[in-house]
């Protein structure tokens, strides 16, 4: 019996986990650091809303989060790296932001992605 | 169906449906093999989506979200729900007669794609043009 509880709270806490990341410092090319921190507010926003952790320590994650922000000719391209600890890449995703408005779709289709 | 970019560009690549159709903007045809009902193109520049546009039969094409659409394709998870539910309700009365009366999709007998589309690449306001991104937000 006490075997049984022990192995229904086990599977139960890793249910329960929450997938952990870090968020690397964005990195920003012919954007203002404002910006940054707007998106970054971002990811933690919906990272509340769907369900995994935004910890900061980064021995503490699962994964890393590295977020980029390049100038282009019209507009910011966003790309959004969700890496393993030892950097290797798992996913990605770029979309172009027109305004800062623009960082919002982007943050929610990315966090729905890797919750 | 011939594939063209509000702004003219012909350095783009144009996606169907996840898959390369076109190298580049300029001169694109996709080819439209599909039984669905719709097909999603993107416009992708170097790993960067800057615009897409679901692509319905009999002409009715519908922008998601402007200039951001490829941040929101169809959502199969939605949709998957909404069909199962419609299965499990209808599928009883309605197998004898659906399975008799349905035309094939692959017929045409839901409409034909429309023989161009063009997709909207840009800020929707010519102001955002030049957006100072280089400036603190105000």
């Amino acid at each position: 019996m006490f075997r049984f509880v022990a192995i229904t709270l086990l599977f139960a806490s890793a249910l329960w986990a929450k997938t952990e990341y870090f968020i690397l410092p964005v990195q920003l090319h012919g954007v203002h650091g404002d910006y940054a921190k707007r998106i970054t507010a971002l990811v933690k926003e919906y990272a509340a809303i769907d369900g995994y952790a935004i910890v900061t320590k980064k021995e503490d994650c699962d994964y890393l989060l590295q977020i980029k922000l390049i100038r282009e000719e019209v507009g910011v391209a966003v790309i959004i790296e969700k890496r393993k600890k030892n950097k290797k890449l798992v996913w990605n995703y770029g979309h172009i932001a027109y305004e800062p408005n623009d960082f919002i779709p982007i943050i929610s289709y990315v966090s729905r992605k890797i919750k | 169906m011939a594939v063209r970019l509000s702004d003219g560009r012909d350095d783009y690549s144009i996606y169907c449906d996840g898959k390369l159709a076109c190298e580049t903007s300029g001169n694109c045809i996709v080819k439209t093999m599909t039984g669905s009902d719709h097909v999603y193109l993107q416009v992708i520049k170097n790993g960067i989506i800057y615009g897409g546009v679901n692509v319905y039969r009999e002409g009715n094409t519908s922008a998601s979200g402007g200039g951001l659409s490829g941040w929101d394709p169809p959502s199969p998870s939605g949709q998957g729900l909404q069909v199962l539910g419609d299965v499990l309700t209808t599928f009883p009365l309605y197998t004898l007669t659906s399975f008799a009366l349905t035309p094939s999709r692959h017929s045409g007998a839901y409409g034909t794609f429309p023989k161009e589309v063009v997709i909207k690449v840009g800020p929707r306001d010519s102001s955002l043009v030049n957006y100072p991104w280089d400036q603190p937000i105000k």
